[in-house]
């Protein structure tokens, strides 16, 4: 039984929140500003925060703030503003993740659901002499079982998508083309399969992203290529 | 500050002030000093004057004057030829004619004019038999021999008779006679002279000696310290004359160069007001120099060295002023000619100016050109060089004066261009140009800052627009928020009711496009007044449409759409940001996916024309296009005028602004139910 404290001005929305988490199991705590959440951390052990920017009293930026001089656990932060600005803000601050609003409850249980795997390390590969480990943030390969695991989470993939996917995570943080991701992953020519590389990396971010829009490990640089981000 | 301090200290710069001319003054002296005992280097020894070759030298020359002079002495009828005594019984006084004296008495004449010589003579006419002498006659000498005693008296003699020299002043012996017809005479005995310097008696400055004893005596006397004083004097001197320059103009209390009243007179005023003080200083030096030699030669050097002072702190003054004048940069400016040259000028501009208010561009040119001609015929018919270097001159004025109108021209035609170009950022000079072009400069200033208002103003708007959408989408976001949270919540409640049910996905779905509708607001307000900050890079146009293909592959199929593509055959970049160049092309194949006929065919073109790239995207419409293009990149506008499909309708407009934003062209065709979008970028390498 894990504990999360939800914090946002608008009850509905804690509400709709505590619902939702309710039913997949989780204890919810609430608390309507960051002076109340910070109350609440103290007198509770708290898993994981949902922590509203955009509140009265203290504000989500400076909880957070507070939060981080004593405690390492997961944040998530909401927003309704979706600059980028404003979320590079957020996790520069110590949040781990970010949702605008308005949000899919879905997709918050999801994100919720890996943050909590990754703190608790529920799930993670055990590793045995010998076998070689390729991982970024919370994406581990192991190319000895041919095992990806997200957040403690196995998906599976077809043999093309593992090629690629083990090919950019060895090579992560680094910008392939198309081509270049053709020509290590295939190991031939590449020849009329003009966009079968960029189906095949959709596919990939559909089954290891929460949002595929929005991707946290494999990223789309528009007209440059595709890359795992070193985290 | 020390250094400020010390510029401004009146306490030393009245020192440095006073001192300068003591300064000079005693260089002066000093130098004369040590050029008079290299000269004469006897001066530095112990010797009297008397004992020294100066004075022996001096004493022949006046021997030789007296000698040469003894023809003028004897035919000048100035000399008194009545002989005139007083009786040494009654004491009444004699006038005797010398002729009738002549053969009872010596004929002796008497003269004053020789007292200059500083020695006195007593010489024989031999042929006439006539003596002559310096010596003053009184009863005491009215005889040759009483006047042979007192030359004997005087203390230093020197008597030359029948070829034979009596004297006791060393140095003049027969030997040292070296002028020729002196020596003859002496040889021939037709010479007989007694002469004598009188040692006891007061000097005069009437005596040629007193000069020469005096410089000696002084030299004498003030050799050593003029030797150590002139070196000392000369580094003070600088000291003083540089700390003055630098100093000068320097005042407690003010800023800057300080000019009094006496500055602020004009430079000619100054000149003349220097030049009366100096004269009358110079008066002062002159008086001096008959004071010496009549009244008192101390008091006539006092006031010789008072003059020549208070003329040194005169000349200080002035050139002080001057250097003051020239750090305040009014050396020039502040003269008479210099105003008169400047009132001239203004009262001909204001005459031009009555003038040219009161005519016609035209006529002013008429009549200009008239006057240039007349002007130029009269100087010709003159028929001489100086009407041709006038007729030049002229020439070269109305060539200066015509440059000047093209200079101010063409700075209107320059600010016009920056208008006509967009940037309403200029402000002419007015006061710069005259006339019409002054008028035409009012003008197109105020142009320009109507036009540079007006941005202004739409900008302003612009952004305040964009704010306004902003804080609105923030503010419908949240409610937004709990609906899209308990229609989920509600579909995971177990409902029977398969009408409910149903209502439930509407409010689901329509929610969800709510959504995308706000999202797509912000961003084409923000893309339309350009509130975006753009971080290009070099973009692979055929990566990039790859990729996007490769994103939206499900959604052809879904409604079976065959893409055909065409690539460059070389890689060709763009300079672009990844993130909103996606966002153009993924508008456009989201319009495909949303709007295209079913089971029909997508032409995706990519083509260079010459240094650009054409991305072509040609499709067929399901519905029918009763709309122009214009119409359709307007927000809000679909192909379909029913509103009820997915999307927003903002598209178009924003993949248009988007585009335009990262220095693209985008163009819409419609033929029939044929779609085609184009997007044009320059390539770049």
């Amino acid at each position: 039984m894990f504990n999360i404290l939800v914090v946002d001005d608008d009850k509905e929305i804690v509400n709709a929140i505590d619902i939702y988490l309710s039913k997949e199991g989780y204890k919810i705590f609430k608390a309507y500003n960051g002076e109340e959440a910070l109350n609440v951390i103290k007198n509770e052990e708290i898993h994981l925060i949902i922590l509203d920017i955009m509140m009265p009293k203290m504000n989500g930026i400076e909880a957070t703030n507070n939060i981080r001089k004593e405690k390492s656990i997961p944040i998530i932060m909401l927003s309704a503003k979706s600059e980028d600005y404003d979320k590079v803000l957020g996790l520069e601050m110590g949040a781990d993740d970010y949702i605008t609003k308005p949000f899919n409850l879905m997709e918050l249980a999801a994100r919720v659901n890996s943050q909590i795997r990754r703190y608790t390390k529920l799930g993670s590969i055990v590793v045995k002499d010998n076998e070689e480990i390729y991982e970024t943030g919370g994406l581990q390969i192991n190319d000895a079982t041919k095992q990806v695991v997200i957040d403690g989470k196995e998906i599976k993939l077809t043999p093309t998508e593992y090629n690629i996917l083990l090919f950019l995570t060895k090579n992560k943080g680094k910008v392939f083309s198309i081509e270049e991701i053709y020509q290590n992953v295939w190991e031939g020519e590449c020849y009329g399969a003009e966009n079968i590389i960029a189906v095949h990396i959709r596919h990939i971010r559909e089954k290891i992203e929460i949002n595929p829009k929005e991707p946290k490990y494999l990223k789309v640089i528009w007209g440059i290529g595709y890359k795992i981000e070193n985290l | 500050m020390i250094e400020d301090r010390i510029k401004k200290s009146f306490f030393i710069k009245a020192i440095a002030y006073l001192l300068i001319p003591l300064l000079l003054i005693g260089m002066m002296v000093s130098t004369l000093i040590m050029t008079y005992a290299a000269e004469f280097p006897e001066s530095r020894s112990e010797k009297s004057f008397y004992e020294t070759k100066i004075f022996s030298d001096k004493y022949l020359n006046s021997i030789y004057s007296i000698y040469d002079s003894r023809k003028s002495i004897t035919n000048s009828s100035r000399y008194e030829n009545i002989y005139e005594y007083q009786n040494e019984n009654d004491g009444n006084t004699i006038k005797l004619d010398i002729a009738v004296e002549a053969e009872n008495r010596d004929k002796i004449y008497y003269s004053s004019r020789y007292t200059y010589l500083g020695i006195d003579f007593l010489i024989l006419d031999k042929e006439n038999n006539i003596w002559y002498t310096s010596v003053e006659r009184t009863s005491k000498t009215d005889t040759v021999e009483k006047i042979k005693s007192i030359l004997k008296s005087n203390g230093l003699y020197w008597n030359i008779t029948n070829g034979q020299i009596e004297t006791n002043i060393e140095n003049i012996s027969t030997e040292n006679i070296l002028r020729e017809n002196l020596y003859e005479a002496m040889k021939s005995n037709s010479i007989e002279l007694y002469t004598s310097f009188d040692t006891n008696n007061q000097l005069t400055f009437e005596s040629d000696f007193v000069l020469t004893q005096t410089a000696y005596d002084i030299t004498k006397k003030y050799y050593d310290t003029a030797v150590i004083f002139l070196p000392i004097s000369v580094i003070i001197f600088f000291i003083c004359s540089f700390y003055l320059i630098i100093s000068t103009g320097h005042k407690n209390g003010k800023e800057g160069i300080y000019l009094d009243s006496f500055d602020k007179l004009p430079f000619e005023l100054l000149v003349l007001f220097g030049g009366i003080t100096l004269s009358i200083e110079s008066l002062v030096i002159a008086v001096s120099i008959p004071i010496m030699r009549y009244n008192s030669i101390a008091m006539g050097i006092t006031l010789f060295f008072i003059g020549l002072y208070i003329m040194g702190i005169t000349l200080i003054f002035l050139v002080l002023g001057i250097i003051k004048r020239i750090k305040a940069g009014q050396l020039i400016r502040n003269t008479l000619i210099w105003r008169l040259l400047r009132l001239t000028k203004r009262i001909c501009v204001k005459i031009v100016d009555t003038i040219s208010e009161n005519f016609s561009l035209s006529t002013k040119i008429t009549i200009g050109l008239g006057g240039f001609i007349f002007v130029s015929f009269i100087l010709v018919a003159l028929r001489n060089i100086g009407g041709i270097l006038l007729l030049l001159v002229f020439w070269l004025f109305v060539y200066i004066f015509l440059l000047k109108r093209a200079t101010g021209i063409i700075k209107l035609q320059t600010a016009l261009k920056n208008i006509y170009n967009g940037n309403t950022d200029i402000s002419l000079n007015e006061k710069e140009l005259r006339g019409v072009l002054r008028e035409m400069a009012i003008y197109i200033n105020d142009i320009a800052g109507g036009f540079s208002n007006a941005i202004q103003e739409s900008l302003k708007s612009e952004r305040l627009k964009t704010e306004l959408i902003t804080n609105v989408s923030h503010d419908i976001k949240t409610p937004l928020t709990s609906i899209i949270n308990y229609v989920a919540l509600l579909k995971k409640e177990d409902i029977k009711d398969e009408t409910a049910k149903e209502y439930i996905n509407i409010l689901d779905s329509k929610s969800q496009r709510l959504k995308k509708l706000i999202d797509d607001l912000v961003e084409a307000s923000k893309a339309s007044s350009g509130n975006i900050k753009l971080e290009k890079q070099l973009i692979n146009i055929n990566e990039l449409i790859k990729q996007v293909l490769g994103e939206f592959e499900d959604k052809f199929k879904e409604k079976n759409l065959e893409i055909i593509a065409e690539y460059l055959k070389e890689d060709k970049k763009i300079l672009a940001d990844s993130r909103y160049i996606y966002r153009v092309v993924e508008n456009i194949f989201s319009n495909v996916s949303k709007y295209a006929l079913e089971n029909s065919r997508v032409y995706v073109d990519i083509k260079q024309v010459e240094n650009k790239v054409n991305i072509l995207v040609k499709n067929i419409s399901r519905e029918r296009l009763n709309i122009s293009e214009e119409e359709l990149m307007q927000r809000f506008v679909r192909g379909d005028s029913s509103r009820n499909t997915e999307g927003s309708g903002l598209g178009l407009s924003i993949a248009r602004s988007l585009t335009e934003l990262q220095g693209g062209k985008f163009s819409i065709y419609l033929d029939g139910d044929l779609f085609k979008v184009i997007i044009e970028f320059e390539i770049k390498e």
